[in-house]
């Protein structure tokens, strides 16, 4: 499976250990947010995207019950990925009232080839939804003003000198919360895409 | 260590973002990145390269989309604290199903058939189940694996399950049973076929206003029904109202959230307790809530039906509710220009931040409601209620008669569209004698504000003015402007006078008195 990352294993060890609600929330918030996005960018309607978000993680959490952390070949991950699209292009190419009864195929294995262009489109969207999901986690290490000074300057783009008068700083002070959130932005990507 | 001077030192860059400069040297350090532009550009590049300032602003800025993800799946940026944490409860409860005889079936629990998994709510996993004695379907809510541990959320399961038991209401959804089964209490209610408010504004958008009252109307009864018991849903939201197939009632379920009022035990938890997007203020800020904070959410929920968006909408769940606190939602007029002006005035009093300046009870709103519908199909016969009648009636007519002042109205036009008056003249404006159609006189602050003409009259003559309803007159006048030139281009063509035939069947608005 070509350079697809092997699977976040320590995730999804902790994941398989039922009883660890934050490790399974993490999973599902950017595994949900990418196939979603990823899901309506292939032209799926929101209701339709929902369904099958709600499908591929039935099939994984079936699939998880059984899956081995010490096999080598394919990565769960991999082949979360190949469920994902296999759906989306069932849910894309079938009418809409035959699909909804087809369900995802559990038994998929990771060796039909993703193409490339549209593994690089999934891995994209785990990648936003990792930011978003690790924005969520440092927000609250910083203080409104210095978390102001990032997200208006870095994510709203607007001018840094604005910026500053605005939250009523020094500029100085603007470029060192902005830096110091963004630290920890990357610090908190790094560790997660280790991790999961 | 302390003493060197203040230099542009990648060191000193690398210390800061770690932390580890001493107190002084870091007040240095920041003195002299203020002056000094390297080592702000320096400072950037320390924390991350350029390639991770590109995905920042691309990945976390609002994409299309954002909304649905906030509304149907638990985002990452909103913090929905319960949802994500029971998807994983789904195999849990799966886990507790007995197996079943009937091989279409995933199993039995409590003595249902469970047909599948309708989905998550506030506290448990929402089973479908089919009950063979009285061959009915049911929906389950079981009570999720993590919390039936906890002693107070078993408490407050159960206290959720009596206390919707205890209102009966056909608008209220009713609860066959609460009962335990392999350690994990459940209730049993009827299996509503239909979708969710939310659904339908997903694959709809916006409602017709008809249905936007008609829903509102049974949305209050259900409330009131419910705040008679001393409940508050606390969690009023589309996903949370749903409609039956075919007939035309609506149900309110959930009360996930709901606890006797006088029941604050838990409300200091520090978690948000119910979707940030419909709060209302006093939830958002954590504190007591009674039943007007229901109405305020209604108003949300009227909002997202007549425009098809929510009225509060952010990057962050933080975001959110500090709209909710401090920010009007954009006018409902530049989102759907068709609304009434009645309704929206209706809107505006359930969105006031205040619960004092709301209206006060859910029962008070139905009778508007009530009035409001019989308005709307019979505007000849049932005028609406007085207190969403405002001058703007009085005002439109007189301008229909006004055949001659056409230049006036333009030039109100012109006037009151490029000016935003300022809350502080307009209740000066409004107390003026009531005039005719003349572009009225100002005081020297409005001059001053406005260096134009004022136009006292087509203010509503109350205190609690709202750029909304400003710009929802201005936008009817542009319409009567139109109507007026037609009226006019006509009398001059058929040598008839403009002012006989005003057509008060175009208006939401009852036919003036003359």
């Amino acid at each position: 499976m070509s350079d697809l990352p092997t699977t976040r294993w320590s995730l999804l060890q902790r994941v398989q250990n039922a009883d660890d609600n934050d490790a399974w929330r993490e999973f599902l918030e950017i595994y949900q947010s990418a196939i979603y996005r990823y899901a309506r960018r292939k032209g799926l309607q929101a209701a339709d995207a929902e369904d099958l978000v709600q499908r591929v993680f039935a099939s994984a959490a079936e699939k998880m019950k059984t899956w081995r952390l010490d096999r080598k070949s394919g990565s769960f991950r991999a082949w979360l990925l190949v469920v994902t699209r296999n759906a989306v292009v069932n849910a894309a190419t079938r009418s809409r009232r035959h699909h909804s009864l087809t369900s995802v195929d559990v038994h998929a294995v990771p060796d039909g080839e993703i193409p490339s262009e549209e593994e690089a489109e999934i891995q994209l969207e785990l990648r936003r939804a990792t930011f978003r999901k690790v924005v969520e986690k440092i927000r609250d290490e910083f203080s409104d003003s210095t978390w102001m000074a990032f997200w208006r300057t870095a994510v709203d783009g607007h001018s840094k000198t604005d910026v500053a008068k605005e939250l009523n700083i020094s500029i100085g002070s603007l470029y060192a919360a902005r830096s110091r959130v963004m630290k920890r932005l990357r610090e908190g990507v790094l560790a997660m895409e280790d991790e999961t | 260590m302390s003493n060197t001077k203040p230099t542009c030192s990648s060191a000193q860059l690398t210390a800061f973002l770690n932390d580890e400069l001493l107190e002084t040297d870091q007040g240095r350090f920041l003195k002299h990145l203020d002056d000094c532009p390297s080592c702000q550009k320096q400072l950037d590049k320390h924390s991350a390269d350029q390639q991770w300032w590109l995905e920042t602003s691309s990945f976390l800025s609002d994409d299309v989309f954002d909304s649905e993800l906030k509304e149907s799946l638990p985002s990452p940026l909103t913090k929905h604290h319960n949802d994500p944490v029971l998807h994983s409860a789904i195999p849990g409860v799966l886990d507790a199903l007995q197996p079943s005889d009937d091989p279409r079936m995933l199993g039995r629990f409590g003595g249902y058939e469970v047909v599948g998994v309708v989905g998550c709510g506030g506290m448990g996993v929402v089973l479908k189940g089919y009950e063979p004695a009285l061959n009915r379907y049911v929906a389950i809510k079981v009570l999720a694996p993590h919390l039936a541990m906890s002693g107070a959320a078993r408490a407050r399961f159960s206290r959720e399950g009596q206390a919707t038991a205890s209102v009966v209401h056909p608008n209220v959804v009713s609860i066959h049973r609460v009962s335990e089964s392999s350690g994990l209490p459940f209730l049993v209610m009827p299996y509503v076929a239909g979708e969710s408010l939310q659904r339908r504004l997903d694959h709809s958008g916006s409602l017709p206003i008809e249905a936007v009252i008609r829903i509102g109307l049974q949305v209050c009864c259900g409330l009131a029904a419910a705040h008679a018991q001393g409940l508050v849903h606390r969690d009023v939201k589309p996903a949370n109202i749903l409609m039956e197939p075919d007939v035309d009632r609506i149900i309110l379920t959930d009360f996930g959230l709901a606890r006797a009022a006088d029941d604050a035990s838990m409300t200091r938890t520090g978690v948000l307790a119910g979707t940030p997007q419909y709060m209302s203020p006093e939830q958002a800020r954590g504190e007591r809530v009674d039943q007007r904070s229901d109405l305020f959410s209604l108003g949300s929920v009227l909002f997202t039906l007549c425009t098809g968006r929510p009225p509060f909408r952010s990057e962050t769940s933080y975001a959110i509710l500090r709209k909710i606190t401090d920010e009007i939602p954009r006018p409902i007029q530049q989102l759907r220009p068709e609304t009434p002006v009645w309704l929206i005035r209706l809107i505006e009093r359930l969105h006031a931040k205040d619960p004092d300046d709301r209206f006060q009870t859910a029962h008070e709103v139905a009778e508007l409601f009530e009035q409001c519908l019989a308005h709307l199909q019979q505007p000849d016969q049932r005028p609406l209620p007085i207190s969403l009648q405002r001058s703007p009636v009085r005002y439109r007519s007189r301008f229909l008669w006004a055949g001659g002042s056409i230049l006036a109205l333009s030039a109100m036009i012109a006037a009151a569209t490029y000016l935003v008056p300022n809350p502080e003249n307009l209740s000066s404006a409004s107390s003026q004698p009531e005039q005719t159609d003349a572009p009225a006189r100002l005081d020297d602050s409005q001059k001053k504000e406005t260096k134009t003409i004022a136009v006292p009259e087509i203010l509503p003559d109350d205190d609690e003015l709202s750029m909304s309803a400003i710009i929802g007159e201005i936008q009817e006048l542009e319409g009567e402007l139109s109507r007026v030139e037609d009226l006019l281009n006509e009398a001059d063509t058929q040598h008839d006078t403009a002012t006989e035939s005003p057509s008060p069947s175009l208006e939401p608005l009852p036919s003036p008195q003359e």
